[in-house]
């Protein structure tokens, strides 16, 4: 029996003659063959959420049930690309719109790649082993690997010039069935990929964002939760996250966001380059747009899409950063969804399913041993970009995000009106990190690491606390000490927290300077309130030159000098 | 072409037709009820059953005199250049009284633009008013809306924009002027920009107060179907200038009850987000195409709430906002642009020696500072008197009241050019001791004048 169109309320679609087909099924409509995802089958009506527009839909259309979940070609070709929220190569679709029906092709058919074997003929292989690489791009050496699920005898391996989709090894398993290989692992969006282990996290992922890198520092593998209003400078953050982190791979998935942001990362990163090897930052990136006027399913896939390409790089043992904006884009989506479907809603119309749909996402995140025998660990990083309604941070998807996610970091809507960026909020904020991390600073980074950050933090907030007593008595009438340490604290926000996106030193600080900057500003702070508790007068030392001398922690060069005169200080006169 | 009289239910502005063949959804319908005609759409289809949207309300229709005929065709208006001048209704049907030859039938609700195609937005648009030009400036292919607040002049400065807004470039201009739930004492005023200076290079469509919801909800779309046309198919710089978008909004949750939509935030539909970025998200450039569509939407924030969800959501998608001061209202500032909430993301893009001048960035900067400089003092002086304080504090306070009166201020009807603007930047920037955030060059090249 041909499967026909039932009926049809905006994007849902009820079909007759699917009954046998399974949930998560593809299928194409009508005579535009516009996509779809079985959602629900119910006696002999099959739900269907059409991915794109349903008008001009009839009744008694004929569909295709394609017989597969919605997937994606993994394979080279991936890098420097841009993908809709199914991943469709938007470059290849040659078109200033985006037409209905147009075919889920994510990889390059023509382009050759040089692939070199690793592994030679009668080797035994497992799942996730390395049959040979391709040097994807002048940064990222793509491996290729044994799919999930197949092992065997190679009986046949060559290096040589390759298209993804022709052969380049083939194996026999122990029961006889032979496997011809090619570069397309073609894979699920929704089905996490398989690995052996999970493990701690013990790597820190450094953003050279300052605030981040000492304050509240993200782990590789871990989950941020970053909540901010609009007009914070939310978006300029994740962009500098996916240019300068120190992780292989970055995925920057674009949810239900502007078309101009995304015209603006494609125009502006090609040129920046990574500062860990000086190439464009764009040989490991992919960039995944679904701009906010696309379908609403295809805005739900499309984070799926993107942490399907995060795990296919971890499992070559990569680090792969995926930054998200907005995941709360992609809850609205599940709500209008749910709505459509009839869901019962709970808190401010979310459907009940938020938290375990959150969780499916962010459980993909971590660091593992990968499948093989030839002993790889990657990692999958993601932050969240949340944009709580009314800037109001106690709404279901921030505060279930939160419960969800290693690390909560709030951009505050009063900093971002100081023009204070990046506007992170030192108390709601928080980041904990393992006793292995922690380690990792000491050792590499410096002993007493943790101890500046405290100090640090300790100022924040108690000049936090002397700026209310401020706002009603004026700082004119404040004590001596707490004049100081507003004042301390204000030039650990100016010189320190804030930092320039676009400033080129700023940008990007490497964090051994982070952490000379940190011990120079807290040694000041220290030799600072030291002299007011000794009993000099903040009057007699508010006009010493070194205040303003303090502006050089933001240059480099400038750094040994100001340590220099830091350290003097109090030494001779105070005056 | 089928026509049906078999109505089974009929709840405005909802008609259920039933034994329909083959429904289609988004299928056009031409409702007819004893001689008068009116469109309506199919929104839901369920085997034989359809359920038709009328555009206009069916109150003191009958059920037995009702036939619906379906004409096979997604909603779909004629495009041409020669819009330019006219005036339409909420369908984009001519209300001037002339005919219109279309050069071709455009389906209205349009496709996302390939995001892989899409130009930075770049080049000045001047609206003549020089809070927005100088400080927030107004980039082609950008979408800034303007938040206003019941009482506050937010279509008197929409009035402004659309006579008075030009390019600098030599290129072809056309401002499209939609008006949605607006009073008819505003409504005039809205036809008659057609009459005044470069009425021939704009087109109004306007939906009164008393005019059908649903044709205020179809309004931005064939606005928009409009403007898409003059820009990527005939090389136009389009500027786009809606209002009021709480209006659009408040059909759209009358009509998402109606169709017994679940509620959510202050009972809008929770898709909200998605059909206000369909409207939006249709500006933009494209590369390798001449044309661009700019838009300024007008939000009303009710009780000047701008976490409201209409203004709220709107700030998700475009790229700033302009936001009218209640206090410079009640001062009697004309436009009452607040400065330190306005914002225009891309202004960059648009400024400086290629498109405006060269000490355009640095002099916005110095005004901003010299602004909130002048606030300190203003705020001092609150407290402890004018005559408390320093010279330095005397002489910001005297550059905000320059500023407030003689920058922000300006007549409804003259626009100044940007070099006008800078200039008179430079006047009231004159008293100041020093400027600190412009070059000594640049200071040299200007401020001499």
């Amino acid at each position: 029996m041909v499967a026909k169109v039932l009926a049809i309320n905006e994007n849902t679609i009820i079909a007759a003659g699917l009954e046998n087909s399974h949930v998560g099924n593809l299928v194409r409509i009508g005579k535009d063959k516009i996509f779809g995802e079985i959602v629900s089958v119910s006696g002999k009506e099959t739900s269907i959420q059409a991915y794109e527009d349903t008008n001009g839909i009839r009744i008694n259309d004929e569909m295709e049930d394609l017989n597969e979940p919605l997937s994606i070609e993994l394979g080279p070709g991936l890098l420097t690309n841009i993908f809709d929220g199914l991943g469709r190569r938007l470059s290849a679709l040659n078109s200033n719109f985006i037409a209905r029906g147009a075919t889920l092709i994510s990889l390059d058919r023509q382009k050759k790649w040089s692939f070199k074997a690793l592994k030679k003929k009668d080797d035994t292989v497992e799942s996730g082993d390395v049959l040979g690489e391709v040097k994807e791009t002048a940064l990222i050496t793509t491996k290729i690997l044994v799919p999930p699920g197949i092992r065997g005898k190679i009986i046949d391996i060559s290096s040589g010039e390759f298209t993804v989709n022709q052969n380049i090894a083939e194996l026999k398993d122990p029961e006889g069935n032979s496997f011809k290989l090619n570069m397309i692992q073609k894979w699920p969006v929704r089905m996490p990929r398989p690995f052996r282990s999970k493990l701690n996290l013990h790597d820190p992922l450094l953003t050279g964002q300052r605030v981040f890198d000492t304050l509240f520092p993200i782990a590789k593998g871990g989950t941020v939760a970053l909540p901010g209003g609009f007009g914070v400078g939310k978006t300029f953050l994740e962009h500098a996250f996916a240019k300068f982190s120190n992780t292989d791979i970055s995925i920057y998935v674009g949810c239900g966001e502007r078309g101009n942001e995304m015209a603006e990362v494609l125009n502006s990163f090609p040129s920046v380059l990574d500062p860990h090897s000086g190439k464009s930052i764009m040989n490991k990136m992919v960039l995944i747009a679904n701009t906010s006027n696309m379908p609403i399913i295809a805005r739900e896939a499309s984070i799926f899409t993107g942490i399907t390409i995060a795990e296919f790089y971890r499992d070559m043992g990569y680090s792969v950063l995926l930054t998200a904006d907005s995941t709360s884009r992609w809850a609205e989506a599940l709500r209008e969804l749910g709505s459509e479907m009839g869901e019962m809603p709970v808190e401010e119309g979310f459907p009940s399913s938020l938290f375990s749909s959150l969780a499916a996402f962010y459980s993909r995140a971590g660091v593992v041993d990968t499948l093989g025998t030839d002993k790889k660990s990657g990692s999958v990083t993601i932050i969240g970009a949340i944009s709580p309604p009314g800037g109001d941070f106690s709404e279901p998807v921030t505060q279930t995000t939160a419960r969800l996610a290693d690390s909560y970091i709030e951009l505050d809507s009063k900093l971002a009106g100081e023009r204070h960026y990046p506007p992170v909020n030192w108390t709601n904020s928080y980041s904990p990190l393992s006793g292995e991390i922690q380690q990792f600073y000491k050792k590499n980074i410096g002993p007493d690491f943790f101890t500046y950050v405290k100090r640090l933090l300790d100022l924040l907030h108690e000049s936090d606390k002397i700026n209310e007593i401020a706002s009603i008595v004026g700082r004119e009438a404040l004590p001596d000490k707490q004049a100081a340490i507003l004042r301390l604290s204000d030039i650990a926000k100016l010189f320190f927290l804030q930092q320039n996106a676009f400033d080129e030193e700023d940008a990007y600080t490497p964090i051994e300077i982070t952490y000379k900057m940190m011990n120079i500003l807290t040694s000041f702070i220290d030799k600072i309130t030291s002299m007011i508790d000794s009993g000099a007068k903040y009057s007699d030392i508010k006009s010493n030159p070194i205040w303003e001398r303090m502006s050089d922690l933001k240059h480099a060069t400038a750094l040994d000098k100001l340590e220099k005169d830091v350290n003097a200080l109090g030494m001779g006169k105070t005056k | 072409m089928e026509t049906y009289k078999t109505i089974t239910k009929i709840k405005d502005p909802l008609i259920t037709v039933t034994g329909v063949e083959n429904a289609m959804n988004g299928d056009m319908c031409i409702i007819n009820s004893g001689g008068t005609e009116m469109l309506g759409e199919i929104i839901t289809a369920y085997g034989q059953d359809a359920v038709v949207e009328a555009f206009r309300p069916l109150r003191g229709l009958s059920r037995s005199k009702l036939q619906v005929t379906c004409t096979g065709e997604i909603f779909s208006i004629g495009v041409t250049e020669h819009i330019l001048g006219r005036a339409f209704d909420g369908l984009g049907r001519v209300t001037d009284g002339g005919k219109l030859v279309p050069e071709k039938k455009t389906i209205v609700y349009g496709s996302p633009i390939n995001p892989y195609v899409r130009d930075k937005p770049k080049d000045f648009i001047e609206t003549g008013i020089s809070g927005i030009d100088c400080l927030n400036s107004l980039v082609m292919g950008q979408k800034l809306p303007i938040f206003s607040g019941s009482g506050l002049p937010g279509s008197d400065i929409a009035i402004e924009i659309v006579k008075n807004a030009k390019t600098r470039k030599d290129t072809k201009f056309a401002v499209l002027f939609g008006a949605m739930g607006v009073k008819d004492s505003e409504a005039n005023k809205f036809t008659d920009l057609l009459d005044g200076k470069n009425g021939d290079r704009t087109a109004v469509f306007i939906n009164r107060a008393s005019d059908s919801i649903i044709e205020r909800i179809t309004l931005p779309k064939i606005i928009m179907t409009h403007a898409e046309y003059l820009a990527f198919e005939r090389g136009y710089d389009v500027l786009v200038v809606l209002t009021d978008m709480l209006s659009y909004a408040d059909a759209l949750r009358q009509l998402s009850s109606e169709r017994k939509q679940v509620p959510g935030r202050r009972g809008y539909s929770s898709s909200l987000y998605t059909d206000l970025a369909t409207i939006y998200e249709r500006c933009g450039k494209i590369k390798d195409l001449k044309g661009s569509i700019t838009l300024i939407p007008i939000v009303t924030m009710p009780s000047d709430d701008i976490t409201h969800p209409v203004p709220d959501l709107t700030g998700y998608i475009t790229e700033g906002q302009i936001l009218l001061s209640r206090d410079l209202f009640n001062r009697k500032i004309f436009p009452p642009i607040d400065v330190l909430g306005s914002l225009s993301r891309l202004m960059d893009n648009g400024i400086g020696k290629n498109f405006t001048r060269e000490d355009h960035r640095q002099v916005a900067n110095q005004l901003y500072f010299a602004f909130s400089k002048g606030m300190d003092a203003r705020n001092l002086s609150a407290l402890i008197g004018e005559n408390g304080l320093s010279d330095d504090d005397k002489i910001y306070l005297k550059f905000l009241d320059d500023f407030e009166n003689k920058f922000i201020r300006q007549q409804p009807g003259e626009p100044r050019s940007i070099e006008e603007t800078l200039d008179l930047a430079w006047t009231i920037m004159k008293d100041l001791q020093s400027l600190p955030r412009i070059e000594k060059n640049i200071i040299e090249k200007y401020g001499k004048k």
